[in-house]
């Protein structure tokens, strides 16, 4: 049966071909005549074609009759039928329509105008116009269908995607990245945002059904630059900025008058005398020292970059390379990120059938994090704990023998004894990355309808954890302690493929394209950790007291996935096209039996205006599209199908004598795969008015099968649950909208504005075993009918106004003054069920200033810091919101915040912290000032500009903290100046 | 021909990675860090770890690190809760429910129903492995033998909580149930509970099978010496057949494994007083007895025991001295003056327990317990805890040997035990005797898990008489507070399970 289907393949190829070939030659140019180097000419149908060279030159051999297609990004491309060898001289038009452009896809690129899935492409110009050492921090806004949560202000932390929703309870729900064709095993961090070229959003079956088991939650592909045919040209970019922390609703804690106000009436409250000296809960009302700990725990930050690249090449031989170096202090002290990024790719063609080429892509990174991050041994958690009648500093007399303490205050009862300005100046928690990937690649052109390609590439991610608190850090003091991890990560990617082409006729295009492709993980660290240090600087593990076996571990993750893929493309006349894509999927975390999966699309686009609307100056461009199709998403841990026996499970005796034992830790679990996802898409592209008016409408039908649950086993089966394919389903819909349109539209003043908005709606269709508490997360529960992102949360109901005490509402919705746990309900989600933004873009000649408007709606979130400063008087030392001073005080008072009582105040988890997150912000400003040509043309110069960016800027939100988005470490606010030119 | 030479080149640099795919080996890769069933349950070296593996389960904090202990004596009279928290505040996992006897499916002993069943399942695995694997002949009916009888112990912990006494439950066998009896691998099965008289006939199948093997064979290497005491030898496998034949009243086969243990190779070790600083504890010199008091000290009379450690990557509990005093506050249980007043002034063994110096606590008032003497704080303990010791089976001894009217005998092997502990000889007879012999074995086996399970053989009531919660003074014999409810989560994954009464 295969035989046959190989044999009529080739008797497919074999009537193909025997033409008369001829040469053509010719020059390409823009409207102004100026040549354009590095278009790319194709003879259609084929995989045969040429790129311009500097002065636009080329020469290509075709058979007779047939196309010639030229295409260059943000021109028009054009096709020339050659019957002759005479000079082609081609005028090429820059497009209007995005549709011509050409957009990086699964394994390849296509013409937007042929692509039938829901694809979103992200330009370089879109990240560098931002201020963010971690690009995945600019994409917010720019992407309908990319959901990015900037949830970390630590300077070079990454954004969270999600595309499409959520699609699993226990499974990984975050999309695959793909780095220039591999998938990536390393933090974005390590990429220099400069040497993106762009982003490509693959979000329906039709786009990312080919990457098979993992790209059940779409696929992020990353393309970095490579060089152009064309004359060198270097770029020299810098930028410094500061950053600071925002405050939208000026969250504060109390200070000492406050705090004595406060605690005062909370000991007196509770039948105590805070006159009194002995009682233990002394507390005068004239106080020493009025410390602002959270104003000494924040910073304004310092942004810097310096990049450096080089571009160019020949026709045969091209070249990027890049230099880039960024350093960026924190917002919170003792906190900042410092990166070294090195990239060179090389593009060679051998001959006319043979091309190769290679890259190298280096990064360091030194990263100081935010010392612990919660608790009060937390560096920032400490400080709104801390409270505001203590000293930073010690009298001389507390300083230890050996300089213990370090002139800093350890007597702070409010805090555990721990010092939040100690800890950040003495303590610390610094990672050090070092990530190499380099990649090599080969192209084979066998005739002008079959080509083949190879790549390969290997990625190290080596990441070096040390923590450290001193020997003179007096709250823990065991002489100092040192943990270290050291972790590297070898990931190898190979991937090879067939590509025939085929044009039948002038009506008929085929395209496919066959591949394999192989995935190998690996990951290994080792922890040791040592106290009792000589020296408080000498803080290497080596150097501290004899470390025992259990201060040492180990660690290993590893993954192997093959892969067999095929992509089928047929068009009609260039405005019907089918696409078929499938995918043969092999992966190491399931069980044999398992193992193998079949994933496969299909999805079709109809260009209407090609056949209505001729000529139409209202509308230009109606596309339909419309695709189906599964994925998998195996994100589910590595060896969970495995009966594993735990190692080190040893009898000890007292002698000393170790009697080296193991122990079953997982019940077997042949059975498991991957989670399912099986999508619809039907999207609508639209240019209006001469185009005026751009955009897209899709919508999108997710349904998640096959949800992995760990259910539970009888106990005396000697295993308490296993981890299955259960008929759990979760079901995601929703729409996704981006418009375009010029409101002003001139020679030399353009005004654009961009709208995109998402809306989705989320629903657990099944569940395996009824509702379940979420094991991850106890407020939140997934109940069928229900998100999945339910908040499960007793209601508070205000205070009884006659005695001050905290009301809530039971199940059935009557007042308690009782607590409980049972009284639990939904109340709200933690994921926005919509998002979007506004894009005004003004351009007058050499001046360009946009500026974008974010908005992230419906979802709530619970005010841990809230809660933790607010337990009503309970917590006595520690400090507390302001907002408590808005208490209960009196019969008849009407207020929110319970009485204040050092006894019965009570810190109970409820919708009394849960806030909306809904905001609007002003995510993004950047001007832009370019010198006139002319002027850049006497000095020799390809470009000269300017730039202030801000990122961040204003938000409006009901948010009672720092930022809505932020979990410990707000996002901070960016403002940059900076400079190009480019020669 | 360049061409083709190339279009070959290529095809091969194409078809590579193809190549290495059609491997299937590729798609198999090992943890590094664990190890599968198939590469333990092959070779003589892997059933001996996964041996030694059961051996180190012991000590989880589920069994003998903590709650099986816990709860033969907290369950009954011996202790209170300590003074500072009378009726509240201490963890979960340090049983406070044992004292306060709120039991339902969730306070109850869910770690060892867990942890008893994980020992069988790691048990169950070596015997349905062991008879394929290339290991010599003696050594594998040993494994053999002593994972039947750790098999059996396992299954006797578990019937001892979680159903009524024997003979209650021999006696309404359709309502009073035993407990599964686990014997195959497999981790979908859905187990119902066997009766009291199954669960009993395959504890003594399992034990009658163990004796000879054990008997006979030489033990693996390495465990002569210091190191015997902590793994199951032919005397510690009668020990679990006299205690299983003991606790449902067979006292006439009771007595046959008893007499050869008294006659084995054991002797008592002696008491003696010494004053000692414990590491980290932060108290004074204490007078401790010598025995008891370092984790190294192996007593002469110690047949079976554990060295409960924090190295042994099993998490046995947290800090059992912790459960019985309310240093740092984070006690469960303290002592009862009810089982304290029963020893005389005299007696050494007083000095198991001691009241914490004021310096400490700022009261002054509550007693702990010393017998374990370890690591304060939250972290796991060091110290041994003797599984069996021949203390025990002198005391079994001596009361047989009274219900059998041997008087004289049994008084001699009662009063080694008082003569040892400076306490007055016992001079008693008939029904008094007895009585002074079940006294005796509650002072000399305090806080070693075993008298709740002698009221239960005795059929006798738990009466409190310092009693620190009103409510559970008195437990009248047969009560369903006598058979522990079974844990919630084994309902959840087994719908054949049958609650016991009252639950």
């Amino acid at each position: 049966m295969r035989n046959k289907y190989i044999l009529s393949l080739f008797f497919f190829v074999a009537i193909w071909g025997y033409a008369q070939e001829i040469q053509v030659n010719g020059i390409v140019m823009n409207q102004d005549n100026y040549p354009i180097p590095g278009v790319s000419v194709v003879e259609k149908g084929t995989a045969n074609g040429v790129v311009t060279d500097f002065d636009g030159n080329f020469s290509i051999t075709i058979n007779k009759g047939n196309v010639l297609a030229f295409t260059y990004v943000g021109f028009i491309a054009r096709e020339i039928i050659v019957n002759s060898t005479d000079l082609l001289n081609v005028i090429l038009v820059e497009s209007i329509s995005e549709l011509e452009q050409v957009v990086v896809v699964a394994y390849g690129s296509q013409t937007k105008k042929s692509i039938t899935g829901a694809v979103l492409n992200i330009k370089a110009e879109e990240i560098t116009s931002q201020p963010s050492i971690n690009f995945t921090n600019s994409l917010q806004g720019l992407a309908p269908g990319l959901q990015t949560f900037n949830s970390n202000g630590q300077p070079g932390a990454a954004a969270e995607f999600l595309i499409r929703g959520i699609g699993s309870a226990n499974a990984g729900i975050e999309p695959l990245i793909v780095v220039d064709g591999a998938v990536y095993e390393a933090s974005l961090a390590s990429i220099n945002p400069n040497d993106i070229e762009s982003v490509s959003v693959l979000k329906d079956a039709s786009a990312s059904s080919i990457y098979g088991s993992r790209a059940g939650n779409g696929v992020v592909l990353i393309t970095t630059k490579a060089g152009t045919s064309s004359k060198t040209t270097y770029t020299i970019s810098t930028s410094i900025g500061i950053s600071e922390v925002t405050n939208p609703n000026n969250f504060r804690v109390a200070n000492a008058s406050e705090y004595v106000e406060y605690y005062r009436e909370a000991i007196i409250n509770a039948g105590g005398n805070p006159n009194d000296t002995t009682s233990g809960f002394f507390l005068p009302v004239t106080q020493e020292f009025d410390t602002d700990w959270v104003d000494e725990a924040f910073q304004s930050g310092i942004y810097r970059t310096y990049d450096f690249a080089a571009q160019g090449g020949n026709e045969s031989t091209n070249f990027y390379t890049s230099l880039g170096y960024n350093k960026q202090t924190g917002t919170i002290v003792a906190t900042g990120f410092e990166r070294i990024t090195g990239l060179i790719r090389i593009n060679h063609r051998a001959n006319k059938r043979f091309n190769f080429g290679g890259s190298a892509q280096v990064t360091y990174r030194n990263q100081d994090n935010l010392i612990s991050n919660t608790g009060r041994s937390g560096q920032l958690s400490g400080a709104f704990q801390t409270a505001p009648i203590e000293p930073i500093l010690a009298t001389p007399d507390l300083f230890g023998t050996n300089g213990e303490g370090a002139g800093y205050n350890f007597a702070i009862p409010s805090n555990a004894s721990h010092n939040p300005v100690a800890t950040a100046v003495l303590n610390s928690d610094n990672n050090q990355v070092y990530t190499i990937n380099t990649s090599i690649n080969a192209g084979y052109k066998f005739t002008n309808w079959l080509s083949a390609e190879i790549r390969a590439s290997h990625l190290i991610n080596s990441i070096i954890n040390k923590e450290v608190t001193s020997k003179l850090y007096r709250a823990e003091n065991q002489g100092g302690t040192t943990v270290e991890e050291r972790g590297v990560r070898n990931v190898t990617n190979v991937t090879g493929s067939l590509k025939f082409i085929k044009q039948l006729g002038n009506d008929h295009g085929f395209s496919l394209q066959l591949g394999g492709e192989l995935f190998r993980d690996r990951f290994n660290s080792l922890e040791a950790s040592a106290n009792n240090f000589a020296f408080e600087n000498l803080n290497n593990v080596g150097n501290g007291g004899v470390a025992t076996a259990e201060d040492i571990t180990s660690d290993f993750d590893g993954l192997n996935t093959v892969g067999f893929f095929g992509r089928l493309k047929y068009d009609y006349k260039e405005k019907l096209f089918l696409e078929l894509s499938g995918r043969r999927d092999g992966a190491s975390n399931f069980g044999p039996e398992n193992r193998w999966g079949n994933f496969g699309a299909v999805g079709a686009s109809y260009i209407l205006t090609e056949d209505l609307f001729q000529d139409s100056s209202v509308v230009n461009l109606l596309k339909i599209r419309s695709s189906y199709g599964t994925s998998g998403n195996n994100d589910i841990g590595n060896f969970l199908w495995r009966d594993l026996y735990n190692i080190g499970v040893n009898s000890i005796t007292p002698s000393g004598n170790v009697f080296n034992g193991v122990r079953t830790t997982r019940a077997p679990n042949p059975n498991l795969k991957w989670e399912k996802n099986i999508q619809l898409d039907i999207g609508l592209d639209f240019g209006l008015l001469n185009n005026r008016i751009t955009g897209s409408i899709d919508y999108f039908r997710r349904n998640s099968q096959d949800l992995i649950f760990a259910l539970p086993l009888s106990l005396t089966t000697g295993f308490s649950s296993n981890t299955i394919n259960s008929t759990g389903e979760f079901l995601n819909t929703g729409m996704e909208f981006d418009m375009k349109w010029f409101n002003i539209r001139s020679k030399t003043f353009n005004w654009s504005t961009n709208v995109n908005y998402a809306f989705y709606d989320q629903e657990i269709k099944k569940l395996p075993d009824g509702e379940v508490i979420n094991p991850n997360d106890s407020e939140l529960i997934w109940r069928e009918g229900e998100r999945s992102d339910s908040w499960y949360l007793q209601r508070y109901d205000g205070v009884d106004p006659t005695t001050g005490e905290a009301l809530y509402l039971d199940a059935d919705g009557n007042q308690t003054t009782t607590p409980d746990s049972d009284n639990r309900v939904i109340t709200g989600q933690t994921t926005p069920d919509s998002y979007g933004s506004i894009t005004n873009t003004f351009t007058y000649k050499g001046i360009s200033f946009s500026f974008m408007f974010y908005g992230s709606f419906g979802s709530e979130g619970f005010f841990d810091l809230g809660l933790d400063l607010s337990s009503d008087g309970l917590d006595f030392p520690a400090n507390i919101w302001v907002n408590q001073l808005n208490r209960w005080q009196q019969p008849g008072d009407v207020t929110n915040i319970p009485r204040a009582d050092i006894n019965t105040g009570n810190q109970i988890t409820s919708t009394r912290f849960l806030y909306d997150e809904s905001f609007i912000r002003l995510q993004n400003v950047s001007l832009t000032y370019s010198l006139p040509d002319d002027i850049e043309e006497n000095l020799n110069l390809n470009d000269l500009s300017l730039n202030i960016t801000g990122q961040n800027l204003w938000v409006f939100t009901d948010w009672p903290g720092y930022d809505p988005t932020s979990e410990v470490y707000p996002v901070p606010r960016i403002i940059t100046f900076g400079a190009s030119v480019s020669f | 021909m360049k061409t083709i030479i190339d279009t070959i080149k290529s095809l091969f640099l194409i078809m590579l990675p193809l190549l290495i795919i059609s491997c299937e080996d590729f798609l198999d890769i090992e943890d590094e860090n664990a190890v599968t069933s198939e590469a333990v349950l092959q070779t003589e070296e892997g059933v001996i770890s996964a041996l030694n593996g059961v051996y180190a389960s012991l000590q989880d904090q589920g069994l003998y690190g903590a709650h099986i202990e816990v709860i033969g004596d907290a369950a009954a009279d011996n202790t209170v809760f300590p003074s500072d928290r009378e009726g509240s505040g201490s963890n979960f996992d340090r049983l406070p429910h044992a004292y306060n006897l709120e039991l339902d499916d969730v306070n109850t002993a869910s770690f060892t129903w867990e942890d008893a069943y994980v020992v069988i399942n790691n048990i169950n695995s070596i015997l349905t492995s062991v008879e394929g694997i290339p290991i010599a002949e003696g050594l594998k009916d040993r494994v053999i033998g002593e994972c039947l009888a750790l098999r059996a112990l396992m299954h006797f912990e578990l019937v001892k909580i979680f159903s009524q006494d024997y003979n209650t439950a021999i006696s309404d066998p359709d309502n009073l149930l035993g407990v599964p009896y686990i014997t195959i691998v497999d981790a979908t099965a859905q187990p119902s509970r066997n009766t009291m008289t199954e669960v009993f006939d395959n504890i003594f199948n399992d034990i009658n099978t163990a004796i000879p093997l054990i008997q006979n064979n030489d033990a693996p290497d390495g465990r002569s010496g210091s190191n015997e005491q902590f793994f199951l030898n032919y005397y510690g496998a009668l020990g679990i057949r006299a205690k299983v034949n003991f606790y449902i009243t067979d006292y006439s086969e009771a007595i046959k494994d008893v007499n050869i243990i008294i006659n084995g190779p054991y002797s008592l070790s002696s008491y003696e007083i010494s004053s000692i600083t414990l590491d980290g504890s932060g108290l004074p010199e204490l007078d401790l007895i010598q025995t008891w008091s370092q984790r190294e000290i192996i007593p002469e009379e110690s047949i079976f025991m554990l060295d409960i450690s924090s190295d042994d990557g099993v998490f046995a509990n947290r800090s059992l001295i912790d459960i019985y005093t309310n240093y740092g506050g984070n006690a469960a249980h303290g002592i009862s003056d009810d089982l304290y007043n029963l020893y005389e002034a005299t007696d050494i063994r007083r000095n198991w327990y001691q009241v914490e110096p004021p310096s400490v606590s700022g009261s002054g008032v509550d007693l702990h317990v010393f017998k374990y003497p370890g690591t304060f704080g939250f972290d796991e303990d060091d110290h041994s805890f003797p599984i069996m010791r021949l203390s025990e089976f002198i005391l079994m001894k001596a009361e047989i040997e009274a219900r059998n009217g041997n008087e004289e005998v049994a008084r001699n092997f009662v009063n080694q035990i008082t003569t040892r502990a400076n306490a007055s000889v016992i001079t008693s007879t008939g029904n008094q005797l007895i009585e002074d012999i079940i006294t005796e074995r509650r002072k000399e086996m305090a806080f070693e898990g075993n008298r709740l399970f002698d009221l239960k053989r005795l059929q006798r009531s738990v009466t409190r008489t310092d009693c620190t919660l009103p409510s559970n003074c008195t437990v009248n014999a047969k009560d369903r507070l006598f058979a522990w409810p079974i844990p919630q989560d084994e309902f959840n994954g087994n719908p054949n399970m049958k609650q016991n009464p009252g639950f």
